[in-house]
């Protein structure tokens, strides 16, 4: 099925307004949790020949870690919170107070830190949807993997890849000071699901 | 030495001279096919075990059947002889730990490959697959040397 | 006498959080539990006055062990944590006797506030 017919048919604007939403409530968890400002850039909704996904980060072997949360439900799709060291050992200062040692290898502590972080702003993501939409969204629990960029991305994408050659994703970087692009999330909905939102969009 | 990036989902060749490159093989696995005697490469980059539950199957490379059939194909039309083929093969990592048989993905494509080459009669020469962590290949035509690039480890020679 | 109060989250950087927060608030009689499983062993042995249960965990999800523990005990204090905090999921906790239900990320403020209206009225 090809994507960029489909999402013709579907509002772009609603979905980039769903991004927009779900990026404000997830950023504005981390900023609480982080007790530091954070801004967002206009979310991106992009749709990417699976080929290319890897693209969206500088280099598929830079090391980044990425906390991976499934959303299932009435809206099935993957979440995606990627960070890379910088970030990462930002965020583990601001919170734990320590400074990371060798990112290849975070402690327990460390680990479970970003597992929580992820699971905190998909939480807020999913919900900031569901309350919008009124549907009906679980998520699982966060997995981690810190490793090779491209690595974990086209891990947690291949079984979209079943049912399309292209991904649909809502894209959002956010950074902590004005240059640097810290972190980011990307939301990836399957197909189906965006026309369950637009249905209950019509509905609302 | 001329190197060639095999991307996600896609098949190439080389010959004397040339290397080819695959990145970040996370659950994917890269295949890589030899003749020694004239010294061609082929290298797949495959995404999916098979195509049952898959509904656009345009591309042969994103299967391990389909992608090693068109490699093989592919390298046959440059002259390589099948009967001389033989494989190395990388990747199928299970890069997040959980528990659900949904992410076993790259265990099943390293099964798919490695039936798929039985089912060819090509002879699997090494392999470094499974645990969970990315790799990048590097496959040189010259001599049919594999190395198997990650980000903690030493780098492997297959 | 010191209440006491059981941690049950699958992460051990919220459960040492929500720790350090009890203990800015003068509990410091507390357990932890990474999991359903050990909750529900730990809540027969140690009889918490308080649970904060976690939703989302591996094996067994909140709910489930919300159930298991005011089958053991039906007056057990139980409020339940989540990033969700869906309508849905929060009626339903509620219904089955569940005491609250705070989400993430919580303010510790509003976190012991709540915990402390578990305790009506001793201090």
């Amino acid at each position: 099925m090809d994507c960029e017919v489909e999402l013709e048919e579907l509002s772009e604007d609603f979905i980039k307004e769903l991004g927009n939403i779900g990026t404000g409530n997830a950023v504005s968890a981390l900023s609480q949790l982080l007790n530091c400002p954070l801004e967002i850039d206009t979310p991106n909704l992009r749709i990417l020949p699976f080929q290319q996904i890897t693209e969206i980060i500088t280099e598929a072997e830079v090391p980044l870690a990425g906390i991976m949360v499934e959303v299932f439900g009435e809206v099935n799709g993957m979440f995606l919170f990627l960070l890379d060291e910088t970030f990462t050992g930002q965020v583990i200062r601001l919170v734990l107070g320590d400074t990371v040692s060798d990112f290849m290898n975070l402690t327990e502590m460390e680990e479970s830190l970003l597992l929580e972080l992820g699971n905190i702003m998909c939480g807020s993501y999913i919900r900031a949807l569901s309350q919008l939409m009124n549907v009906e969204i679980d998520v699982s629990v966060p997995q981690i993997s810190i490793d090779m960029g491209g690595a974990i991305l086209t891990a947690a994408t291949s079984r979209f890849l079943r049912t399309s050659d292209e991904l649909l994703m809502i894209d959002n970087l956010f950074c902590m000071d004005t240059d640097t692009f810290s972190g980011r999330i990307l939301f990836l909905p399957e197909m189906e699901s965006l026309h369950v939102l637009l249905r209950k969009l019509e509905e609302l | 030495m001329d190197k060639i990036t095999v991307g996600i989902a896609e098949g190439r060749i080389a010959f004397r001279g040339q290397t080819l490159v695959t990145y970040a093989l996370g659950s994917c696995v890269g295949i890589c096919l030899y003749d020694s005697r004239i010294k061609i490469a082929g290298m797949a980059h495959i995404v999916l075990p098979d195509e049952n539950s898959a509904t656009v199957k345009s591309n042969p490379y994103k299967f391990a059947g389909s992608g090693i059939s068109a490699l093989v194909m592919e390298m046959q039309r440059h002259g390589a002889d099948k009967r001389r083929l033989t494989a190395k093969i990388a990747g199928g990592a299970k890069m997040f730990s959980t528990g659900r048989s949904a992410w076993d993905i790259g265990e099943k494509n390293a099964a798919a490959v490695r039936q798929a080459l039985h089912a060819a009669g090509i002879r699997i020469l090494a392999e470094d697959t499974g645990a969970n962590y990315g790799r990048t290949l590097e496959f040189c035509a010259d001599d049919g040397i594999v190395q198997v690039k990650t980000v903690r480890r030493k780098t492997v020679i297959l | 006498m010191e209440k006491k109060i059981l941690i049950v989250d699958d992460a051990m950087f919220m459960r040492k959080s929500i720790r350090k927060i009890l203990a800015e608030g003068g509990y410091t009689n507390v357990e932890e539990a990474r999991d359903g499983e050990e909750a529900l062993a730990l809540f027969g042995e140690y009889n918490p006055d308080l649970v904060l249960l976690d939703i989302t965990m591996p094996g067994k999800s909140g709910l489930e062990v919300l159930e298991e523990i005011l089958t053991q005990d039906a007056d057990a204090s139980v409020v339940m944590c989540s990033a969700m905090g869906q309508e849905a999921v929060i009626q339903k906790a509620v219904v089955m006797g569940a005491r609250d239900f705070i989400v993430k990320p919580f303010r510790k403020d509003e976190f012991l506030r709540i915990v402390d209206s578990c305790f009506p009225i001793e201090k």
